[in-house]
């Protein structure tokens, strides 16, 4: 069991659907940061410009550099797969922050502590997908089960369309993302 | 599609780490070196006084490093879960760092508190005194090696992620302490200790000079890096860090107290001004928490973009 998303940049419209949706769920103080965000990237010279969208998560790694520095465990990888942070373990050293590679993180101002996307850890548990996933009109994120080779991502994953991000750092991020043509 | 656009990568100047933490790698080297320069002049058997006022201010360096260090915390209450967390991660660098600290702190107090004469009721043997002395200074050691190591292991900021640095952290932290030693021993105003602070003066100076040698080669390096550390060298050098870096680092810390050094102090042999050396120290001081400061703010994330 280990879950992962693949998100196709070829689909997304860049609606902001996503960023929405994950504020509304997990109540995010998005003035201060964002668990997620898609960031736009224009390419080209006027009048031929063409504008891609590049989505910034938390890439929940197998070998997360996060969980090696945390001092207190805060920061923990589930067997599942997914990487979350324990707020009542949390001293708030910003280790983390400085050591993750994605800049997945924000210092959450009311909590004092570093916060990040969960994959919706709490809807995953009742079943049901993550927020963003769910709200995208595209279908560009598609969330799954990357050890089962029946589902989705882990079909995309295999074809060899889907590339992960940073993959140098030896990370091994659960997050793949189909480039753009 | 070939990336050679900015825009394609991610480049941020870390925001999180600032002046508390700088301030920390600056006292945490300073103290632990004072503290253990101390105690090689205690073998030698040199006057009390001296020892016991380089290790004392030593200690009180390192623990108002330490005090730094839990106020840079998001929830400072809650320091104590660094040892005592149910899932503690020994592997941490920030826990190992810990228990070099409080170890150093625990025996450097064991060793330097039978000598106050508030603690005169505390009688431990030469022996006993000599084992905790040797304890402390080897986790000394540890304190100034582990400031470079802490942030020299986050491989996503490449100007951190050079073996040179935490090199450079304990020379430039065996320089400030040498320079902290000399403001104390002149601060005790006895005409034996003169000789020691100026011998301290002439050692520094030599540890400058390593120290420059060893910045200019990380910058060296570091300039051909990936494109991370290449903006951090250009910020230090020409961007807006140069005047802490450039005239605090390597003028007023290191060229200035070098030419002092050599120019005057070596040829003083006990006579003519002392205020020369007050200056280089002070100067040294100021240097070293300016490369703290320096590095700590040049240091960028490079954050991979496009699949």
């Amino acid at each position: 069991m280990r879950y992962g998303m693949v998100i196709d940049l070829n689909k997304c419209i860049g609606c902001q659907s996503c960023v929405t949706a994950c504020i509304h769920e997990n109540n995010v103080p998005y003035e201060e940061g964002q668990r997620t965000y898609v960031n736009y990237i224009v390419t080209g010279k006027f009048p031929n410009v063409s504008i891609h969208y590049m989505h910034r998560i938390c890439q929940h790694c197998e070998n997360p550099p996060c969980v090696h520095v945390c001092p207190t465990g805060a920061s923990y990888k589930r067997e599942d797969g997914i990487v979350l942070i324990d707020y009542d373990l949390c001293i708030g050293c910003k280790y983390c922050m400085v050591a993750c590679p994605y800049n997945a993180r924000y210092f959450h101002p009311t909590r004092h502590t570093p916060d990040k996307c969960t994959f919706c850890a709490h809807r995953v548990d009742k079943g049901l997908k993550p927020a963003c996933v769910e709200v995208c009109p595209t279908n560009a994120r598609i969330f799954g089960d990357l050890d089962d080779p029946n589902s989705e991502v882990s079909k995309i994953v295999r074809s060899g369309k889907a590339f992960p991000i940073g993959a140098e750092y030896g990370t091994k991020p659960s997050v793949f993302y189909v480039r753009w043509e | 599609m070939l990336i050679t656009n900015p825009t394609h990568y991610g480049l941020i100047e870390q925001p999180w780490w600032g002046i508390l933490i700088a301030f920390y790698l600056f006292t945490g080297g300073l103290g632990s070196m004072a503290f253990c320069v101390s105690f090689l002049y205690w073998l030698r058997g040199a006057k009390s006084g001296f020892v016991k006022a380089g290790s004392v201010v030593g200690i009180v360096t390192v623990l108002v490093g330490i005090l730094a260090l839990v106020l840079d915390l998001g929830h400072p209450e809650r320091f104590y879960l660094v040892f005592l967390s149910p899932n503690l991660n020994v592997r941490s660098w920030i826990f190992i760092g810990s228990t070099f600290l409080s170890t150093f702190t625990l025996f450097a107090v064991l060793f330097v508190a039978p000598q106050l004469k508030w603690f005169g009721w505390l009688k431990f043997g030469k022996k006993t005194l000599k084992t905790f002395g040797w304890i402390a200074f080897a986790f000394g050691i540890g304190v100034s090696a582990y400031t470079g190591i802490l942030i020299g292991i986050v491989f996503n900021v490449p100007f951190w992620n050079a073996p040179a640095l935490p090199i450079i952290f304990m020379i430039s932290a065996l320089s400030t302490g040498l320079a902290m030693l000399i403001l104390v021993g002149l601060a005790l105003r006895d005409v034996e200790v003169y000789g020691i602070t100026h011998q301290l003066a002439k050692y520094d100076g030599f540890v400058m000079i390593f120290e420059l040698i060893a910045l200019a080669i990380y910058l060296l390096i570091r300039s051909y890096g990936p494109v991370g550390a290449i903006e951090s060298v250009k910020t230090i050098l020409t961007g807006y860090l140069a005047p802490y870096f450039v005239g605090g680092v390597l003028l007023m810390g290191l060229a200035i107290p070098i030419m002092l050094v050599f120019g005057y102090e070596v040829r003083r042999e006990g006579r003519g001004c002392i205020c020369v050396t007050i200056l280089s120290a002070v100067f040294v001081l100021i240097g070293g928490a300016m490369l703290r400061y320096v590095i700590l703010k040049a240091g960028f994330l490079q954050i991979p973009c496009c699949p």
